[in-house]
């Protein structure tokens, strides 16, 4: 439009110039009725239609042109007032209803926001406290496995190996009371053996007693003989012989019962010797047998705790692999804070453009002058209150990287 | 007798996170929701050290610690700020304020628990 408007004269210049030509006209008529009053002839006859001709044609044209001028300034005029009612239109309105859309949509999206971040929110929070029970929990039974395994492993008083060692000393002691039994009773058959050899050596008493028995007897009945050889006073002496004759009866007959007597005590210690030498034996069986059985009965316990020892340490391995696992997902769940703080600060820009929009609408209708938002201080606005490195990476429109692993800590 | 640590954000989860690391380890451990709840936590009662995030409603972090330093039970308290910012500003902010040490949100449980360490004794 405006380069239309470039290519018509202005309306001066379009006025001086229909007047020179119509004077310039007037001019040429005039000399040519001069000429005509010199005398009428058919070349001045001719001269004046083409004179009269070339002027109505002039004037045809420039009356045209004139209409043509005044057409294009009403369009000139019809545009500049469609521009200023467009314009008008803009003032009151907005841009073609950009703002009423921005008002209407900026809410629900802040509303569409707000539901998500609280919804991640109470989803993470419950997923943290169910973590936090799980980590507490694995807590005691680790420890509760780190006290088992180190009951069953350690050498304090109470753990499975000083329980095995002690049980093994003692039930070996018992084996070596049963030994000492077995030797005492082993000395006693000695000794009893050793009495049947005294018995033995009795017996040859009691026949040396049987013998001087019988020698007193034959001594007596020899004085006996002699005393009744000797007549009355050999008489005494026949009684004392007598009484030699009876003591040596009263000795042989001991001599016999103590024999007797000698045989019971002999058969009585061999029937005590047979019987101890029995024991002895079912004894040193009973002590192999009971050796045998602790032996078994220890190694058995030694396996099992074997076993629970190398299962704690399993445990133990594993419980510490779940607490490095724990401990990733304690640092995965953060990103909620990261994504939380991302979209707040979303959310506040929307609420502020709907609050500025609102409020240069306010000022538009008061002025009645378009207002112009300051993109530039937005976009720094927007930038200072950045809290994560990916929101300026994103406000730069740089290529979206990955979320933030760990760092170092920094310390002042 | 287990140290007392207050964890200062208005993240309920990341609450949740740091306790679950700092308990395992020992501590007992006491929350607040922002600067304000925690400023109304320190009300005399022994705290070892204080954990803060720095963007907050209410009272911000560094705010937060600023007033914190003034109160004489909790001067030499140590602070560690734990947050989404790296920006070495804040950091010089954070330091300005008091705080001893500036964590970056992810933080890895053992990363913390030896900051923790080595500020106070367990």
């Amino acid at each position: 439009m405006d380069n239309k408007k470039k290519k018509l004269p202005s309306n001066t210049t379009k006025f001086t110039a229909t007047w020179s030509i119509c004077l310039a006209m007037g001019i040429v008529q005039i000399l040519v009725v001069a000429w005509l009053a010199n005398g009428v002839s058919l070349i001045r006859l001719a001269a004046l239609s083409a004179s009269l001709l070339i002027t109505a044609t002039i004037t045809a044209w420039v009356l045209s042109y004139r209409q043509s001028s005044q057409i294009s300034s009403a369009l000139s005029v019809a545009q500049q007032n469609w521009d200023e009612a467009l314009r008008g239109s803009r003032a009151t309105d907005g841009i073609c209803g950009l703002d009423e859309l921005c008002l209407s949509i900026t809410p629900i999206l802040v509303r569409q926001i707000d539901t998500a971040r609280t919804q991640t929110q109470e989803a993470i929070t419950s997923l943290a406290q169910r973590f936090s029970n799980i980590s507490e929990r694995l807590g005691s039974a680790v420890a509760a496995s780190q006290q088992t395994a180190g009951g069953l492993t350690g050498n304090a008083e109470g753990s499975a190996v000083h329980v095995l060692a002690v049980s093994e000393r003692e039930l070996t002691s018992l084996i070596g009371s049963l030994e000492s039994a077995q030797g005492a009773r082993a000395a006693m058959l000695t000794e009893i053996r050793g009495l049947m050899r005294y018995t033995d050596e009795l017996r040859n008493m009691i026949d040396e007693v049987g013998a001087i028995a019988n020698q007193t007897n034959l001594l007596a009945l020899n004085a006996s003989i002699e005393a009744a050889r000797a007549g009355e006073t050999g008489r005494g002496f026949a009684v004392v012989a007598d009484e030699v004759r009876n003591l040596s009866g009263v000795s042989s007959d001991t001599a016999k019962k103590m024999a007797d007597k000698i045989g019971a005590v002999n058969t009585a210690i061999s029937n005590a010797s047979q019987i101890a030498e029995n024991t002895s034996i079912q004894d040193e069986q009973s002590i192999h047998a009971s050796e045998s059985l602790i032996r078994n009965v220890i190694d058995r316990f030694e396996r099992v705790t074997s076993r629970l020892s190398e299962a704690s340490e399993l445990l133990q391995q594993e419980s510490s692999g779940i607490g490095n696992e724990v401990g990733e997902v304690l640092v995965s769940l953060q990103f909620q804070d990261r994504v939380n703080q991302i979209l707040s600060h979303a959310q506040n820009s929307m609420d502020k453009l709907v609050e500025h929009i609102k409020a240069a609408q306010t000022k538009q209708r008061e002025s009645g002058e378009l207002q112009r938002i300051d993109s530039a201080g937005w976009m720094k606005d927007m930038e200072i209150a950045y809290a994560t490195e990916e929101q300026r990476h994103n406000h730069q429109g740089k290529e979206q990287v990955k979320s933030a692993d760990a760092q170092d800590i920094t310390f002042f | 007798m287990a140290k007392t640590v207050l964890i200062v954000d208005d993240s309920a989860s990341l609450r949740q996170v740091v306790n679950i690391a700092l308990k395992g380890a020992g501590y007992n451990v006491i929350e607040a929701c922002d600067g304000k709840d925690a400023l109304s936590k320190l009300n005399g009662e022994k705290i070892h050290l204080i954990i803060s995030d720095v963007n907050m409603p209410n009272m911000d972090g560094i705010t937060f610690v600023k007033e914190a330093k003034r109160l004489p039970n909790y001067k030499f308290t140590p602070i560690i700020m734990l947050t989404t910012e790296s920006q070495e500003e804040k950091k010089k902010e954070g330091q300005a304020a008091g705080a001893k040490a500036w964590v970056v949100k992810p933080f890895q449980p053992a990363q913390m628990l030896s900051a923790v360490s080595k500020l106070i004794m367990p």
